[in-house]
């Protein structure tokens, strides 16, 4: 039946092709930047923070209905880069693990172990055909109190690793170069530079300046360890101080 | 192992006889990056490159050799979701052993378990081979022991062994070196 061609099902479902690769994984990694958005997160000494583009296509769309931006938990936070319909589904399936969590063990779920779940899931569809893999790229954040800040990524392969910056979706190769010069000798930010830093990656990768109403930012901190998204009002202080230091 | 709603293997025979999913999870192997292994006469040494993306990545959260018993590690070539899945499953079996026997797993009872387990997702409906080989390394009372696992879930001791990229250089490497035990 089959030869080196492997059947032709090696791109419909996660089997492997003739070269050992996951077709299916490999189109839902493009899946996540068909979504036209780029995502950044940059953990500083002691605050993470997550920033994303909020494209809402149509004027008479409800904008506060349009978020990436998902509580997990209320010191757990995680942003979807992708089909929002799939990271819909993920964040049900992970407030439910993280609630079940702290149930049964008495402690609040730490982040690792979130980012871990959700990347061994993410597995499990690229090995069973019956399910396809994800189109999101999750970055979960949060605030561990052995570890301090932590931010993780997980992608539609199942791969997952802690990361002191990164960036997800259309542009994220430039990002990542973008940070990577700024993160280059290990700086321990502050909170008001880690938000300013993700804002202004965002910004000269699009080359672009934002409005307040055109991102969304999640942020953990020390201080109060809960995951929150910054108002309009907060947004717009970071942006006025990004303008006035260059 | 397989899911109810393919009942039927995807991994087949071809008409040369050859299990074709199997020789393309080795060619992700193949392409991973290198780990080797070697026994010695007090002990043995496993190791792998770690190379990562970008220096974004935190390196503490990687961790690519994990310990399956406190006697017993492991380290892979190929698809690093696949392998923390055989890790968890390999976990597992040694406490059910350890609660069945009140003894710690011997390390090729560990292997032939997780070996059994890879050859389970070559026939069973639905899924596809596991994307990884293991070098499991152990030290029980039968001594040091180094075993590697391919994908087909065949296994064989070995007094020193590679995997993945380079694969062949380091194999003439080893057995010029190797001074036998």
């Amino acid at each position: 039946m089959s030869r080196g061609t492997g059947a032709g099902y090696d791109r419909h479902i996660t089997i492997f092709s003739p070269e050992g690769r996951l077709y299916q994984v490999e189109y839902a990694f493009k899946a996540v930047k068909s979504a036209g958005v780029t995502s950044i997160g940059v953990r500083g000494k002691d605050s993470v923070c997550v920033v994303t583009q909020k494209k809402v296509p149509d004027k008479l769309l409800d904008q506060t209905s349009v978020t990436h931006l998902f509580p997990i938990t209320k010191y757990v936070g995680l942003l979807a880069t992708g089909l929002t319909a799939d990271a819909r589904s993920l964040v049900y399936q992970a407030r439910n693990e993280a609630a079940e969590f702290r149930f049964k063990w008495g402690y609040e779920m730490p982040v690792d172990v979130l980012a871990k779940w959700i990347a061994d899931k993410a597995q499990v569809y690229t090995q069973h055909a019956y399910m396809r893999p994800l189109g999101i790229v999750a970055m979960v954040l949060g605030y561990d109190e052995e570890k301090n800040a932590q931010l993780f990524k997980c992608d539609p392969a199942g791969h997952f690793f802690g990361h002191k910056a990164t960036s997800a979706g259309l542009k994220e190769q430039e990002a990542i170069n973008f940070l990577e010069k700024k993160m280059k000798d290990d700086p321990q930010f502050t909170y008001e530079e880690t938000v300013q830093i993700a804002i202004s990656a965002l910004q000269s990768v699009l080359q672009e300046d934002f409005k307040a109403t055109e991102i969304e930012v999640g942020i953990v901190r020390k201080e109060d360890r809960v995951f929150r998204a910054l108002t309009t009002e907060e947004i717009e202080q970071h942006l006025t101080a990004i303008s006035e230091r260059d | 192992m397989g899911d109810s709603q393919y009942s039927f293997s995807l991994t087949t025979f071809s008409p040369s006889g050859k299990l074709v999913q199997i020789e393309h999870a080795l060619t992700a192997v193949g392409s991973g990056q290198t780990s080797l292994g070697i026994k010695a006469a007090n002990g043995v040494v496993i190791a792998t490159e770690k190379k990562l993306p970008s220096i974004l990545v935190d390196e503490t959260s990687v961790q690519k050799i994990q310990s399956l018993t406190l006697n017993i590690g492991v380290v892979y070539s190929g698809m690093g979701p696949d392998f923390r899945v055989l890790v968890r499953k390999s976990r597992k079996q040694a406490q059910q052993y350890y609660r069945l026997y009140k003894e710690t797993i011997p390390v090729t009872q560990l292997v032939q378990e997780t070996a059994a387990v890879m050859q389970e997702f070559t026939q069973s409906g639905g899924v596809r081979p596991f994307g990884v080989s293991l070098l499991i390394a152990g030290y029980d009372d039968n001594g040091p022991q180094l075993y590697q696992v391919d994908p087909s879930g065949s296994y064989f001791s070995w007094k020193a062994s590679a995997m993945g990229k380079n694969v062949s250089n380091a194999k003439t490497f080893l057995e010029k070196r190797y001074i036998a035990i």
